[in-house]
């Protein structure tokens, strides 16, 4: 297992929460909005405007900004739990395909 | 005697993103009163439920609480809720939860019923759900959760009358419920034991009103709120000795507890989730995905965004157009009638130009507006309901950071362009202090729909369309580096430099209902309405006044008050160019944007907007009617929305602010054009 912080996982790359790093209120809240320690989170869209959209609880869509990225620590999961199909479809389609 | 049965108050909580608002609608249709909760700059919503929705006629009180995703005490919204539940005690709370966000949204759920709620779940957007293949147990969740769980389509009205009837059920205490208690751990259990045994002898009072396990529970994950609770009571030794527990239990078991009691609620929910609900593992949001991926492009989202704004600012004029038309002819139509009745009836002369010239015309030339300002609000109300907004947040975020503004600042921004005041009032979305006082003293500078008028106006009088075009773009462009300027000048040496870091949920695209929409928009075009009834009738009566005594001056002359005070203050703004008649517009302009239209009408002596132009446009130069805009671009913003400022800010000294340093501004950036102008040869 490879501990990174989210902001280092690729698009369509998921990590397990480790650790938030914060001060307290914010840990806080960001543990409440679904960032708990255990649960999955899955890079959806890493932008360039500062900001990054990932997955939270396997529906949730949260623009979280890449600052506060580096400072959540997950361990990356290895193949990672997505079906093949959607993983290639999102890849095919998702790479700058403009 | 027949005892009157006590009206029931629901509340209604939920996360954000839930449709709570929409089920708030079904509950309550249009009668809803808004105002805010005490204290606070967060929206207080309640109403009375629909007399259709009445089982046996029993009426009952909606309090719709501040959407949040837990009751810790981060957000000014999750203490309101909180207290609300505690303090008022509604007989029914009933949570607003997403189908198909189960998992996230029962946290909150799971909240309520730690707080000793009379909880009951609506499962909204069930149909969302079933589409993405999710099968729900509703008797399960509804078992293991411990309160009733009514499944619920709210867009559509369906299930509403069973949440009703299940919620006064509840209200009277005939539903099955029972206490939900979370396990926290073998050592973390032992701890909240003995916390709670302390809070029981040593704090009654609160052990009392919240549950000493709850409170022992909050101790522990350190509430801020809850402590100072604690540490207010009469007992010293016991507060001290409470709170240094909960440290000591920290520094025993080496890791923060409240992550460890957020982590464990969230391990409890998995089990119910597991239990309850079924998922195709292939079903998930691709589709929103995807136009995300178009939209939020850091190529083309920019692009995308400012053609959206284009088409509905196209649009908004093309419709709006005929009807305004038609509304300019109701009032013709209305001002005919007048004068031929007051003729009919002999009525003084005074008389007549009070009715026609202040009320008809002062009322009339304002409510021509309405048109545009309802279409400019039904489009911002269709990007915001379908969740573009949030994305436009998105995309825009790298820009608002570059001018010290948030990315949230940006949907007040956009408001801005129909009106200040709803701009103004959505900064309460900013949870920082600075974030928040920033986006309110910037608004005023994005030119409302009322400004823009004017300017359509005057540039109408002075240059031929296709000029005129430019001319109001070009100080579209002047407000947007303004904002910039200000923005970052601002941030760097008014507010302090922390901002509030960047988490926003995106809801996935949804088709908004109509009535939404037409709520959403109603409730921002009624502060425009109510304006047009009150200050600006008002103003036009005050305006009649000045420009018709003392007793036998011409209308609106020199010789006028109006005249006089205009020919007072001309020293100000003659470095400017202004003469003593667009002093005495830009005066009442403070009153309302709109009514500088008005003021030429009655300075001029002319009531015919044709006839208005060419008068105008013979009086000064284009570019003396350029500065003149520039001016009205900046300066201070209507008294309205000074009000709000005050309000929002809940600052006397930043209200002061606002008002002085676009007053400053607007002198300054005008005089500069002038010179500029006049260098360049266009005077």
């Amino acid at each position: 297992m490879v501990e990174m912080s989210l902001r280092a996982l690729n698009e369509m790359e998921q990590g397990r929460i480790v650790e938030i790093k914060a001060e307290r209120q914010l840990r806080k809240h960001l543990t409440e909005m679904g960032f708990d320690p255990g649960s999955i989170v899955t890079v959806i869209n890493k932008g360039t405007s500062g900001l990054m959209v990932v997955e939270i609880k396997g529906c949730c869509r949260v623009a979280i900004s890449t600052d506060m990225a580096g400072n959540i620590l997950v361990e990356k999961i290895e193949n990672s739990g997505l079906p093949q199909g959607r993983q290639r479809r999102c890849h095919g389609r998702g790479r700058r395909w403009w | 005697m027949l005892q009157k049965k006590k009206r029931p108050v629901i509340a209604l909580a939920g996360n954000p993103n839930t449709g709570k608002s929409t089920v708030f609608n079904a509950l309550t249709g249009a009668h809803q009163k808004i105002g805010n909760w005490p204290g606070a700059t967060v929206e207080k919503r309640w109403g009375t439920l629909l007399k259709k929705h009445r089982r046996g006629g029993q009426s009952a009180k909606i309090v719709d609480l501040p959407g949040t995703y837990s009751l810790s005490a981060y957000t000014t919204e999750e203490l309101i809720a909180r207290n609300f539940i505690v303090e008022e005690k509604p007989d029914v709370v009933v949570d607003v939860v997403d189908a198909s966000n189960l998992e996230r949204n029962l946290y909150l759920a799971l909240q309520l019923k730690e707080l000793g709620a009379n909880l009951v779940i609506a499962l909204n957007m069930v149909d969302i759900a079933q589409r993405r293949g999710y099968k729900i147990d509703v008797k399960k969740l509804s078992e293991l959760m411990g309160c009733p769980v009514v499944p619920l389509v709210a867009d559509k009205e369906r299930g509403i009358e069973e949440l009703i009837e299940v919620s006064m059920l509840a209200a009277e205490g005939k539903v099955k419920s029972r206490q939900l208690s979370v396990n926290y751990g073998r050592d973390l259990e032992g701890e909240i034991e003995e916390l709670a045994d302390h809070v029981l002898r040593h704090a009654k009072p609160l052990a009392k009103k919240y549950g000493a396990r709850w409170v022992a529970v909050k101790l522990l994950e350190n509430d801020a709120e809850i402590i100072s609770k604690v540490n207010s009571l009469d007992d010293d030794i016991c507060d001290i000795s409470l709170i240094n527990f909960a440290k000591e239990t920290e520094e025993k078991l080496g890791e923060p507890i409240d992550i460890n009691i957020a982590s464990r609620r969230y391990g409890f929910i998995n089990g119910i989730v597991k239990t309850v609900l079924e998922k195709s593992p292939e079903e998930r949001i691709i589709r929103s995905d995807q136009i995300d991926r178009l939209i939020t492009n850091p190529i083309l989202g920019m692009p995308i965004f400012f053609a959206i704004m284009y088409v509905l600012y196209q649009a908004v004029f093309l419709v709006g157009e005929p009807l305004m038309g038609l509304v300019e002819g109701g009032v013709e139509l209305v001002s005919e009638f007048a004068e031929n009745a007051l003729i009919a009836y002999n009525a003084p002369e005074w008389l007549s130009s009070l009715i026609l010239a202040a009320l008809i015309e002062g009322v009339g030339n304002v409510l021509i507006f309405l048109p545009n300002i309802l279409l400019l609000f039904l489009g911002i109300a269709i990007l915001e309901d379908t969740g573009y907004m949030a994305r436009a947040a998105f995309v825009m975020n790298r820009v608002m950071q570059k001018i010290g503004l948030h990315g949230k600042s940006f949907i007040s921004l956009v408001l801005g362009f129909g009106c200040n005041i709803p701009g103004i009032m959505a900064a309460r979305t900013l949870k920082n202090k600075d974030d928040r006082l920033l986006t309110i003293l910037i608004n005023p500078l994005v030119p409302c729909a009322a400004r823009m008028e004017v300017f359509v106006f005057i540039a109408g009088a002075f240059f031929v369309p296709a000029v005129a075009g430019q001319v109001v773009f070009s100080l579209l462009l002047l407000s947007f580096v303004l904002i910039a300027l200000a923005g970052i000048l601002f941030r760097k040496f008014l507010v302090g430099g922390k901002r509030e870091p960047f988490v926003m949920e995106l809801p996935p695209y949804h088709v908004p209902t109509i009535k939404g929409l037409i709520l959403h928009m109603w409730e921002r075009t009624k502060v425009f309405v109510q304006k047009a009834g009150t200050v600006i009738f008002v103003v036009a009566l005050l305006m009649w006044f000045l420009a018709s005594y003392p007793d036998g001056v011409e209308y609106g002359s020199a010789e006028s008050y109006i005249g006089m005070l205009g020919k007072g203050l001309s020293p100000i703004f003659a470095p400017l160019g202004f003469d003593w008649r667009g002093t005495v517009a830009l005066l009442f302009g403070f009153l309302a944007k709109e009514v500088v239209i008005s003021a030429f009408g009655i300075l001029y002596g002319v009531a015919d907007e044709a006839v208005l132009t060419d008068t105008i446009a013979a009086v000064w130069t284009p570019l003396q009617a350029y500065v003149f805009m520039v001016f009205i671009l900046i300066y201070v913003p209507c008294f309205a929305a000074v009000a709000v400022i005050k309000q929002e800010t809940g600052s006397w000294k930043w209200m002061a602010f606002a008002i002085i340093y676009t007053t400053a501004l607007a002198w300054i950036v005008a005089f500069l054009v002038l010179q500029l102008g006049t260098l360049l040869g266009y005077a």
